[in-house]
């Protein structure tokens, strides 16, 4: 039955602009969740370089995977990818300093009251195990342990998360591969014009160099930073957070990996930004992030040359950008993924996350050819929500800092911060308590590693977490940690873990 | 001595069962009578053990003629209440826990998964436990069996009317039953003279009294195990859904026994008269019952020499302390099944001082096994707990008790009544789980081991649902 004949309004053709991870990630899903009622097509240019964004993922990606019905060990196997257990932090709090953002939950919670509160109440009694003690990943990960979640009744075995590190490049080739035998028609050629409805200021076809038009209902913008059909042709107008997020470059290197591979992202700050550490299966990304306006590329080039774990496989690639969102990622019939709608620097690895959802979004509001504004409105709101919520997780991680030792770090720490940071930082000193509001993407969990990490304290706990006594916690948490030592010496290594499962060939 | 006369002194089940095994294996060469003096403290009912099975296909018994005679049940387990404290409970099937792996047994990978978190019960891999809980009762299909499930099981049974059935049995096979009392002016054992009874060998099965063995050997009774000399016994109408468990609930003063019968239900309140007086038991008991009560004094612990000279003790004029865990009846049937095997056809000292030898270390093995709840119980009451709790462990238990906590193996000793998976369960249950783990898996995957558990207890799953209720397996086996 063809969806057309039931609904002479439904979107009928796709286009999708540019490739790269968030064209064919995008492409990928909607060929999966449109099936053969819609036409797609994905135009891109083999002389444009894809930025590759952020190789670290977060565990959200399994849903994606999922989703789209991906054989997960095969796809490691193709994008040559390691798991990944957390994000270890260094040098961000004071300089030989490091903490580890795990995933999965610290403890368990103990009549109803979040762990941490039982957990402060003996920190305060000077009597707590360091926090990092009650995470099962960050003990996985700094033993180089990894196995994928068992399902055993009440063990930590079976309630820990994972995500992926991967080459984005070989990420996009799987997931292009994925589509096309979906009926995804790629077009190679670039974008000379992107052709609007005179009447509404709808995007009515795309131009090609070679003369070739593309027409569409709905187009996706997935041009990267440029924004050729957001920005270029629609003129929405960009966001700018460099105020609180004043790096502004990367430089980025691939080197041969270490013996051991561990099974984690690796982020240490240094004067003027940070370098990221991202171990796959057959070479190590290295980026360095930092701001122009304290640190020149050649310093900045240096910096980065002078810490990787081995030769460099290539010759430094540098990045620029603004920390920022566009003003609306929806306008008219364009829907704008990936860098076009925005950036903020991988320091959490959400890039590929703001991806996701944002396909998982434009499905789940999937339009019509009459786009109605109050759905393209709510689109936008919730995106802008998430963005902003994910951004004041960055800030927290360069304004919660005890680092005097550069002028970068004295404008971070002085900075001021949007109010919705101020209130979580000040919720959390004054009575141990973390909300997750709304959608927002990270937990309780994530809050309270990166507050801990990074120096900030709560004065007080939940009142109902003295209905235990303290001789009672502490008998409660050494049971714990010794639970969770026997499950850390029962993890294969993660080397050994992949060579079973999922090595690349 | 040639053994041409056996006289069985006691009109007790144990004086029956000893009868009928002995006229199955000797009613040709000799001659056997039953004195049947009344043995009033025989218990109403009991919950017996798998052996009786194994007994009944010694002697050829048909099971089901069994059931329809003794108004018999099927009893998969035994359900503990209140027994670590209160409102705790716990269940101990019949037969194993779980199965082994690659030659390790089942309690050690428990045990491993127990220390990284795992919250599952280990009756979980008890299929029997499974069906009590449901109530639910069928013999495994040939498939089930060859898929590697087992359902051993016991039965609930009405005393006096298997008593008559083994009479029945026995004088048919040409067993002398003779009425009458015994007078302590009669007793002339050593030349063989009971009365006007004149025979070569006695067999005492007058219950707790051991009236024949008292007489010729005065023993005190080793008792180093916590028990309770005292039994309020009554019985009410079953409920229509009758259980396939027996009920063991622990109370301030000992405990009470629920045996499921199929038209009756009987309960015997356990207590010790050191911490509560008969008239307070009866006062207790008669907040639970209208029906008749009966009190019953109990010697429990047992004796060192249940064969002395010509005259074997048998039943609880042997050992009383078959009121927890092991049944008495299967205390009778080790004891005749002994004497069979070492049965004296040539004169010397050595049959009776080898039984000796292997019944105490069977009865202190049990001891042992009926103490270790008492050891392991968080139950704090001044009085019969406390008193039963800080009893000095004997050095063999509390070997096997410190061997267990580190790493979860069973002592292994000499006449054992209990397997290792039934120790195991039975420490297991008392929340008594080991430090360390046994290091043959050390190089285990825990991946095939949680696909492996969980295959067990969704296989366990499965065969209990298939299968009917008791109650209706009961009356369609009973009524065929």
């Amino acid at each position: 039955m063809n969806f057309a004949e039931q609904n002479p309004d439904a979107i009928q053709n796709i286009v999708i602009a540019g490739g790269g991870t968030a064209g064919w990630m995008t492409a990928a899903a909607l060929a999966n969740a449109l099936g053969k009622t819609c036409a797609i097509q994905l135009v891109e240019s083999a002389e444009i370089g894809t930025v590759g964004v952020g190789e670290a993922t977060i565990p959200h990606i399994q849903r994606f995977n999922e989703m789209l019905g991906v054989d997960e060990n095969e796809f490691m196997r193709k994008t040559r990818a390691t798991f990944k257990l957390g994000i270890e932090f260094v040098d961000w709090k004071q300089k030989g300093q490091r903490y580890m953002h795990p995933f999965g939950s610290y403890g368990d919670d103990i009549a109803a009251i979040p762990f941490h509160h039982h957990w402060l109440k003996l920190f305060r009694a000077g009597l707590a195990p360091k926090l990092e003690e009650f995470s099962l990943t960050t003990r996985a990960a700094y033993a180089n342990k990894f196995m994928r979640p068992l399902d055993i009744p009440d063990s930590p075995l079976s309630t820990f998360s994972y995500a992926f590190q991967f080459d984005a490049g070989l990420y996009a080739a799987f997931l292009r591969d994925y589509a096309e035998t979906r009926d995804v028609k790629r077009i190679e050629g670039k974008i000379a014009q992107v052709k609007l409805r005179a009447h509404d200021g709808f995007i009515e076809s795309l131009l090609l160099e070679n003369g070739e038009l593309m027409e569409g209902d709905l187009f996706i913008d997935c041009t990267g930073f440029r924004g050729l059909l957001i920005e270029q042709a629609l003129h929405t107008g960009y966001e700018d957070w460099s105020s609180w997020l004043p790096c502004d470059r990367a430089i980025a290197v691939p080197c041969a990996n270490t013996e051991t591979l561990t099974p984690y992202t690796r982020a240490t700050a240094h004067t003027a930004g940070w370098q990221w550490r991202i171990p796959l299966q057959h070479r190590t990304g290295n980026g360095h992030v930092y701001s122009s306006q304290f640190m020149s590329d050649d310093e900045a080039c240096a910096i980065l040359l002078k810490n990787l774990d081995n030769e460099p496989l290539a010759d430094p690639k540098p990045l620029r950008f603004t920390a920022g969102k566009r003003k609306k990622m929806w306008v008219n019939n364009c829907v704008a993924i990936g860098l076009a709608s925005g950036f903020m620097e991988p320091l959490e690895s959400t890039s590929i996350h703001l991806i996701q959802t944002a396909i998982t979004r434009l499905i789940s509001l999937f339009p019509s050819r009459a786009f109605h504004q109050r759905e393209i409105d709510f689109y936008n709101e919730h995106c802008a929500y998430e963005y902003e919520r994910i951004r004041d997780f960055l800030i927290l991680h360069y304004k919660a800092t005890e680092r005097a030792d550069s002028p970068f770090w004295n404008h971070c720490r002085e900075m001021e911060i949007p109010q919705y940071l101020r209130d979580k930082i000040t919720l959390f000193q004054n009575s141990g308590r973390i909300y997750r509001e709304n959608d927002e993407l990270f937990s309780v969990t994530s809050w309270l590693a990166v507050f801990e990490g990074q120096g900030i304290k709560a004065n007080a706990y939940h009142p109902l977490a003295d209905k235990m006594s303290v001789e009672e916690l502490q008998a409660r948490l050494a049971d714990y940690q010794k639970v969770l030592r026997k499950c850390t010496s029962l993890m294969p290594a993660h080397g050994d873990y992949i060579q079973q499962n999922c090595r690349s060939v | 001595m040639s053994i041409n006369s056996i006289a069985i002194v006691g009109d007790s089940l144990a004086g029956w069962t000893a009868a009928a095994v002995l006229a199955k294996h000797f009613a040709q060469q000799i001659k056997i009578s039953v004195l049947e003096i009344p043995v009033p403290d025989d218990a109403l009912a009991e919950s017996a053990m798998p052996s009786l099975r194994e007994f009944h296909r010694l002697l050829k018994i048909n099971e089901r003629e069994f059931f329809q005679a003794t108004d018999a049940t099927f009893k998969l387990a035994t359900h503990y209440r209140d027994w670590l404290r209160p409102n705790h409970s716990y269940w101990l099937g019949v037969g194993d826990c779980g199965k082994t792996l690659d030659g390790v047994e089942f309690q050690h990978y428990a045990n491993l998964l127990r220390q990284i978190g795992d919250s599952t019960a280990y009756d979980a891999y008890s299929l029997t436990v499974q069906a009590a809980r449901k109530g639910k009762f069928n013999p495994l299909s040939k498939d089930q069996q060859a898929a590697g499930f087992q359902l051993p099981y016991a039965m609930h049974l009405d005393t006096a009317s298997y008593k008559r059935m083994l009479r029945d049995y026995a004088k048919a096979l040409g067993v002398t039953a003779i009425s009458g009392e015994l007078a302590q002016t009669e007793l002339t054992l050593e030349s063989g003279k009971l009365g006007q009874l004149q025979v070569d060998f006695f067999i005492d099965c007058t219950g707790a009294a051991g009236k024949l063995i008292e007489y010729i050997a005065p023993d005190e009774l080793a008792q180093e195990s916590p028990g309770c000399d005292r039994r309020l016994s009554w019985s009410e109408p079953s409920p229509a859904d009758v259980p396939n468990h027996t009920t063991l609930r622990a109370h301030d003063f000992g405990w009470q026994k629920t045996i499921p019968l199929r038209t009756c239900t009987h309960h015997q309140y356990f207590y010790k008269s050191e911490f509560l007086s008969d008239e307070q038991a009866l006062d207790i008991v008669k907040h639970q019952t209208t029906a008749d009560v009966q009190l019953a004094q109990l010697r429990p612990g047992y004796r060192r020499n249940s064969w002395v000279k010509n005259c074997l003790a048998l039943g609880e004029a042997a050992n009383g302390s078959g009121q927890l865990g092991v049944s008495n009846l299967h205390l009778v049937h080790s004891g005749i099944l002994r004497f069979i095997e070492l049965f004296p056809s040539v004169a010397s000292p050595a049959f009776a001082q080898e039984y000796n030898r292997l019944t105490a270390l069977e009865y202190e093995r049990i001891a042992h096994f009926q103490h270790l709840p008492f050891a392991l119980s968080q139950r704090t009451v001044p009085g019969f707990w406390h008193a039963s709790k800080t009893l000095v462990l004997p050095d063999e238990l509390n070997h096997g008790i410190n061997l267990f906590k580190q790493r979860g193996n069973i002592a292994s000793y000499e006449q054992e009544t209990f397997s290792p998976s039934a120790w195991a369960a039975l420490f297991l249950a008392h929340e008594c789980w080991p430090d360390k783990y046994d290091p043959q898996l050390n190089a285990i995957k825990l991946e095939q081991l949680q696909t492996h558990t969980a295959r067990m207890r969704a296989g366990i799953q499965n065969v209990v649902a298939a299968m009917p209720s008791h109650t209706d397996y009961l009356r369609v086996y009973c009524d065929q």
